[in-house]
């Protein structure tokens, strides 16, 4: 009876200053829906539309093939026919075009004799990404170009058994879990853990460090409130916050994006719930050892911000970094709930599937949760 | 005569619909310690921060040094010095460093800088602490401090906007020796305070009530002029049941507490509380309560000011 | 005195002011020099796509040269990496779904015999589809790989058939600027761009917050202090700080990444100066919506994230649809995102950079004054 007396008092501050400062909780609750309206209208990560420069010396029908094949897909746009090799190199400087293809005059010669046709391509590596897919696209579609000349030859030569059989080797690929592979599908749930984990260590460290600041916090801990529901009176009115930001999210993500929700709505809820309190409590903790607002937000900034951005799988894979940030990712906790998010938003993953990911985030935040009470405790003295 | 330091013309300054402060006029002359008087909300802020220059006045016009505050606001900030209620010079600085700070931003130059910061500090009493950060000062020496930092530039007025609240008794009577040798020297000093015992020290005083002033003049002259009636102070050893007792009992205007004692004020002038008294001393004994001590007193500025709310509260009414 | 002493007296005691501070604040020194670096450096190391040891997981039911062959190619491009071979397609989609592979290759019995009797074979192969960016670079990447395996199959066919194999179109790439398209060499760029906007955003919004928050505001306005003086005392010190970070991010990226840069240092340190002319007025105006500092650091968000996303420094403007590609004009980062990477990555000189830094330069000094405008009207 006691214990429920003193916990409301101070959930009850805490709403209380939060609606007091109402140009905070706006940016609260847009920051998310902004981010999620850019992702989903305005920055795309699809690399199509390449623009692409051509000097065709050969001006045949094979050569024409040729760009036909390249461009028959909507990954390049062809900006103007240049008249020299020197016109493709300048709007390559110029950043007009990011590649340029230069046809030999000869190209129908060899391509009809069965010999070696040299195509030339200049590439803009500045964006490595989109130049490393140019490459790739191009090589793909003079693939198809080499097929078809093949098919030409086998055609001609009156071949017709292996012509039906052509080419010997074919691949069945299969998309999972996204197989229009649409970004959307991929941000929202990336989104959700980077939001939470951004806002939720912001929120709380910036409360907690302001009432060290005002000398609050020395009133708080020397009342008879014991040390944990002072902990919990602080992150319950933030972790209803950041529920309402991921029901704004889920909500505009499944309606207006379309991004399916294949999992189980209870798991999704528990699952919020265990990061929250991890990631709140990291942000309790870095208000705990800093005492300042402006130290403890740069803290949140640096070491949640970055790595839950950076670190959790989120837009760049783990797989491809060096070995000590592979290994520093495991004590990201977006990691896990980015994991968690996927699974459960495209998976259609249970408990069991999940069920390290999830042993984990309760591993981290009572570790979170311990560190907090003893740190609390500890500056009393 | 000389034009007085501070000229208030129908000074008016309005928030939306709420009016804080509502055409007051007033002035104070050079090297006076003027007392600005009122309960909370009463638009003593608001007054102190028009006449600063921090927020503009809706309608009105006000003087400071022959400067107006609309008009000239660049001459009216080198005239003044000022010191808000709430401690606002930079705690993670050193006394020294504070001083230097605000003598530049004054405009007094390193070569006048080192006079300055020393005559300063033996002002203030912080010599041989220059170099203590200002956060580990104590309340009444952060406020010399502030005092300090406020006069480096040796403003004409010193606006002080309660300067003593949550100081020690001790330090604040020390304080207000620094304002009247101040004063002394020529320099204005405009307090606002909601300590009587303060505004019995200054020489002359403005009470602010509801944005209006609705008294002023020296402590003397309010007292003489702005009581009506006459106090009679009883000692008594259960005020609370005696007060309740005379409240009812005719010619009273107002009864209320003294600290133990009770003040009641008739309608009667001064030479005639035989029978007021004697109706008190009656409906007590009648009552069971035991009278120690019944007299007529004069009355402190807090009588004065608690009888001139009450008038001006059941005006408004009316 | 004259009006030019008096203005750099208040200046430097501002100024000087602000250094004591913040000398004081180890913790906020700390952030102000040690933050872009370890940002830098995050965003060096981990801020990557390079298809690079993608995770794959083979059933191979063949078990003959032709399927591992295929494995053969896969590996030795470099790009995918065999995390484990598994006896059944359950375990390959058990492996995806349990994030321990990215791709899963099936090959099914028969495969080999049906290359030799000159019939079509099929392998499967399943993508995790969860990161569609990476996903989408991953296949194409496979697809090279298994279509360059079928045409050298259906050559060697012909061949044993007598006939002649046409030779194969050879595509001759020379990439420009970042021949062996790393996206560090990319991304450090622009990352240097970023870590200098939010630092000397976040840190000029919130040294002016702080005063309000704690009063000594006021002390200073009823001070003869111009608002000009005041906000060019404030603003000195960041600047300096940003300077220094200027050339501690350049050093890092330089020496540590081996960022080629191509162009001139003083080019890009002059330019970045200029840059810093908007991302100071925009912590200016920041604080002059903000009462606390929680407030300016959540503002500071609210603005900082959608400049980042709009700025092409994540993702190609192009892609972005029409009306946003115009609205991206009105973004001063995205002009220095050009401005850092050209001289980084090009060696580029004024003579292709000055209509970015024409722009970059109008619109930091309208936003700037704006700004400043702004400030002096709420201050004074």
């Amino acid at each position: 009876m006691k214990k429920h007396s003193l916990l409301a008092p101070i959930i009850k501050k805490e709403f209380i200053q939060i609606i007091r400062d109402p140009i905070s909780l706006a940016a609260v609750i847009m920051i998310p829906i902004i981010q999620l309206l850019l992702f989903g209208y305005a920055v795309s990560f699809d690399i199509k539309h390449i623009p692409m420069g051509i000097f065709d010396q050969s001006q045949t029908r094979e050569s024409r093939q040729l760009i036909r094949a390249v461009t028959a897909s909507s990954y390049f746009v062809i900006k103007g026919d240049a008249h020299s090799r020197a016109e493709v190199t300048d709007s390559l400087e110029k950043g007009n075009i990011k590649i340029g293809v230069i046809i030999p005059p000869d190209f129908a010669d060899a391509v009809n004799a069965g010999k070696t046709a040299n195509v030339q391509l200049l590439i803009d590596g500045t964006d490595a990404n989109v130049g490393g897919v140019a490459l790739g696209y191009f090589i793909a579609a003079a693939q198809g170009y080499s097929l078809d000349i093949t098919k030409r030859i086998l055609n001609e030569q009156g071949a017709s058994g292996l012509l039906k059989n052509f080419p010997l080797l074919s691949q069945r690929l299969r998309i999972w879990y996204n197989q229009a592979l649409r970004t959307e599908n991929f941000i929202v749930p990336g989104l959700i853990a980077t939001i939470l984990m951004i806002l939720g260590v912001l929120m709380t460290s910036q409360s907690v460090a302001r009432e060290y600041e005002r000398g609050t916090m020395e009133q708080l801990i020397v009342s008879p409130v014991k040390v944990y529901e002072l902990i919990i009176g602080k992150l319950v009115p933030y972790i209803v916050i950041g529920f309402i930001q991921v029901t704004l999210v889920t909500l505009i993500a499944i309606s207006v994006f379309h991004v399916p929700l294949r999992g189980s709505l209870l798991l999704l809820t528990f699952t919020t719930f265990l990061f929250l309190v991890s990631a709140m409590g990291i942000g309790f903790l870095f208000s705990a050892v800093t005492k300042s607002q402006q130290v403890a937000m740069q803290m949140s900034f640096v070491g949640t911000m970055l790595p839950s951005l950076l670190l959790s799988g989120f837009i760049y894979p783990i797989s491809s970094m060096p070995l000590a940030l592979r290994v520093f990712s495991y004590v990201v906790p977006a990691k896990y709930f980015l994991v968690i998010l996927r699974g459960i938003f495209l998976k259609d993953l249970g408990i069991s599937v999940l069920l390290n990911q999830i042993l984990i985030m309760v591993l981290i935040s009572c570790i979170v949760l311990t560190l907090c009470i003893i740190k609390t405790k500890k500056s009393l003295d | 005569m000389t034009e007085p330091t501070v000229q208030a013309v129908n000074l008016r300054k309005t928030f939306g619909d709420f009016v804080a402060v509502d055409n007051i006029t007033f002035s104070v002359e050079k090297g006076e310690v003027f007392g600005f008087l009122g309960p909370n909300g009463a638009g003593k802020t608001t007054t102190v921060k028009m006449l600063c220059g921090l927020l503009m006045p809706s309608s009105g016009s006000a003087k400071i040094a022959g400067f107006d505050v609309a008009a000239q606001p660049d001459d009216v900030k080198n005239s003044i010095g000022y010191m808000s209620q709430k401690f606002s010079l930079y705690s993670d600085l050193s006394v020294s460093e504070n001083i230097e700070f605000f003598a530049n931003i004054y405009g007094v130059d390193n070569t006048m800088l080192k006079a300055r910061k020393k005559d300063i500090l033996g002002l203030v009493g912080l010599e041989g602490r220059e170099h203590t950060m200002t956060s580990s000062l104590s309340a009444g020496w952060k406020q010399r401090l502030a005092l300090g930092c406020s006069i480096i530039h040796e403003p004409r007025i010193l606006f002080l906007d309660e300067p003593t609240a949550g100081v020690d008794p001790d330090s604040r009577r020390m304080f207000w020796d620094l304002i009247y040798s101040l004063a002394q020297k020529g320099m204005t000093m405009f307090v606002t305070t909601h300590y009587m015992d303060e505004a019995e020290n200054c020489k002359r005083l403005g009470f602010i009530y509801n944005g209006k002033i609705i008294a002023s003049g020296t402590p003397l002259e309010i007292k003489r002029t702005k009581m009506r009636g006459t106090i009679i102070e009883i000692d008594t050893d259960s005020p609370s049941e005696a007060l309740r007792l005379i409240k009812p009992v005719e010619t009273m205007k107002e009864v209320s507490f003294f600290g133990r004692l009770i003040h009641a004020v008739t309608d009667t002038p001064a030479g005639e509380t035989e029978q007021p008294i004697k109706a008190i001393h009656g409906v007590l004994d009648r009552n069971g309560i035991k009278v120690n001590r019944i007299s007529t007193i004069p009355p402190s500025l807090e009588d004065i000011f608690i009888s001139l709310i009450e008038q001006e509260d059941s005006h408004e009414k009316a | 005195m004259s009006r030019w002493k008096i203005f750099s007296l208040r200046v430097k005691a501002i100024a000087r002011k602000e250094f004591i501070q913040l000398r004081r604040d180890r913790r906020m020194l700390f952030i102000a020099f040690m933050a872009p670096i370890i940002q830098l450096t995050l965003f060096g190391y981990a801020a990557t796509l390079d298809v690079k040891s993608v995770p794959v997981v083979v059933c191979d039911m063949d078990k003959s040269m032709q399927s591992r062959a295929v494995v053969n190619d896969l590996t030795a491009s470099g790009y995918f990496f065999i995390q484990q071979d598994v006896p059944s397609i359950a375990d390959v989609r058990k492996s995806i779904d349990d994030n321990k592979a990215m791709v899963g290759i099936i090959m099914p019995e028969g495969l080999e015999r049906n290359i030799n009797a000159g019939r079509k074979a099929h392998l499967q192969i399943l993508i995790d589809g969860s990161n569609a960016i990476y996903a989408t670079m991953v296949r194409s990447y496979l697809e090279r790989i298994i279509t360059n395996r079928a045409l050298e199959l259906s050559n060697e066919q012909m061949s044993k058939k007598g006939l002649s194999p046409p030779a194969p179109l050879s595509v001759q790439p020379r990439v420009w600027y970042n021949p062996t398209l790393k996206s560090r060499d990319f991304m450090v760029p622009g990352v240097f761009a970023l870590v200098l906007m939010i630092i000397s955003t976040v840190l000029t919004a919130m040294a002016i917050v702080k005063e309000k928050e704690r009063g000594t505001i006021e002390q200073l306005i009823v001070t003869p202090i111009k608002p000009v003086e005041l906000i060019a005392g404030k603003l000195l010190p960041f600047a300096m700080i940003s300077v220094i970070d200027i050339v501690l991010v350049t050093l890092v990226a330089v020496f540590w990444f081996k960022i080629p840069l191509h162009g001139s240092f003083v080019l890009l340190f002059l330019l970045a100066a200029l840059f810093m002319l908007t991302t100071l007025g925009l912590g200016l105006f920041i604080s002059t919506i903000s009462k606390t500092q929680q407030q300016a650091m959540m503002i500071s968000m609210l603005l900082i994230m959608p400049i980042i996303l709009l700025s092409g420094v994540m993702s190609p403007i192009e892609n972005m649809p029409v009306g946003v590609q115009y609205f991206t004009f009105l973004i001063p980062l995205r002009y220095f995102i050009v401005i850092v990477r050209s001289i980084f990555m090009k060696g580029a000189g004024m003579s292709i950079l000055w209509p970015d830094a024409l722009a970059l330069a109008v619109f930091g000094i309208v936003f700037f004054l704006l700004s400043a405008g702004r400030f002096q009207k709420r201050i004074g």
